[in-house]
């Protein structure tokens, strides 16, 4: 009689056991699970460290369409004149930013900028995305003020 | 007949309804802070005003900058009532025309959004030669140290002494061996950072002198320490 329900009772954890195995190995999660492929997409490794850029090399990105620059200015100024679809992550409001952060693209160069010379608010930045996975994002320091004073393209609005 | 008088009516209330609302003034667009010495903190001042006939809600008053304070005014001015911003304006590192603003969002339907501009001229007596006053000394490995000599030109017309040179931070230092700066003279003082962890840092190197129009020269330094390998 006992030797009976402790057979059974063994058969029925050897089959939840393997239930369990093959579910993890199947949806990808658990102890048993397959190990993923890395996607470069979103891998956390972090790359070179921030590096500055002058206005000629940040143009000629622009121009060819190879970064994304992220304005490290509080958005009223944001609204008032930014350089041409850049994204507006104000430093102060960081943490709060998560889908912006997200949506930074990878495969392209990040290029922060605020101000100008006399702000930090873009080293900042760079500081606080490299140290979230964000490698090879290039600071300038010239920022808005020197865009400007060179009549290159901006636009307005939130 | 009544009709008439309904459509007058509702015309009315539409005209009063549209007309009813809070309108932000302000008494000027611009606040010139005139011609001052780096390191120097200027006030000046913006006068608000409701001239609407609704209660106006002042939502933020920001500053572009963390080079300008400002003093939060009323939340809420009632029709014809003012307040005053106070704003102060630290010339720190900064060097030339300076241009700020003062960003003010308010319940204003017609203009939500008004930019208070903030312009100065600010001189200076020790000029750096690198013309800014902040310095990026790039990626860095913990516990190496980095040396960079910063060069300044005396452009008053007389000596001025060096006193002493402090920093904000542990791991950012400044040094020099002259005692005084002659007119067109440089001042050479050499920075050092040494970070024991890795992550940003920055820290301000003052250099006091005997100057009475820029008693102290400040330079924010900057920088990132990286762990070997990173």
């Amino acid at each position: 009689m006992y030797k009976h329900a402790a057979r059974e009772s063994g058969l029925i954890l050897c089959a939840a056991v393997l239930l369990g195995f093959t579910y993890t190995f199947f949806s990808g999660k658990g102890f048993f699970a397959r190990s993923r492929p890395i996607d470069s997409t979103e891998s956390s490794t972090v790359g070179p460290a921030p590096t500055p850029i002058n206005l000629p090399d940040a143009k000629a990105l622009f121009d060819t369409d190879a970064a994304v620059f992220v304005d490290a200015r509080h958005y009223f100024d944001f609204r008032r004149g930014h350089i041409k679809s850049a994204l507006n992550i104000p430093l102060s409001e960081f943490d709060s930013r998560q889908t912006s952060i997200d949506s930074l693209p990878r495969n392209k160069t990040i290029i922060v900028y605020c101000d100008g010379s006399e702000c930090n608010s873009s080293i900042e930045l760079a500081a606080k995305l490299y140290e979230i996975g964000f490698g090879g994002i290039r600071i300038f320091f010239g920022g808005w003020e020197d865009w400007i004073a060179n009549k290159f393209p901006t636009e307005s609005g939130p | 007949m009544k009709n008439i008088l309904g459509f007058i009516v509702l015309s009315l209330l539409l005209i009063a309804s549209t007309k009813a609302q809070p309108k932000l003034a302000v008494d000027s667009l611009t606040i010139d802070l005139g011609t001052i010495y780096s390191g120097q903190v200027k006030t000046g001042r913006i006068k608000l005003k409701n001239i609407g006939n609704q209660p106006l809600k002042i939502l933020h008053v920001q500053p572009s900058c963390g080079c300008t304070t400002v003093r939060q005014p009323k939340g809420e001015l009632q029709p014809n009532e003012s307040d005053e911003v106070e704003v102060s304006f630290n010339s720190s590192l900064y060097r030339g025309p300076v241009e700020k603003f003062v960003n003010i969002e308010t319940n204003d339907p017609l203009s939500q959004y008004v930019a208070v501009k903030l312009i100065a001229n600010v001189k200076d007596e020790l000029a750096p030669t690198s013309s800014s006053y902040s310095i990026w000394l790039g990626n860095i490995r913990v516990g190496k140290k980095v040396e960079q000599p910063i060069t300044f030109t005396n452009v008053c017309g007389r000596t001025i002494a060096i006193r002493s040179i402090t920093s904000t931070s542990p791991h950012i230092s400044g040094e020099t061996d002259q005692k005084r700066v002659d007119p067109s003279d440089t001042l050479t003082v050499v920075l050092t950072a040494l970070p024991d962890k890795a992550g940003y840092e920055t820290g301000t190197v003052s250099i006091q002198t005997d100057s009475k129009n820029q008693p102290t020269v400040d330079l924010k330094v900057y920088f990132i320490a990286q762990k070997e390998g990173q």
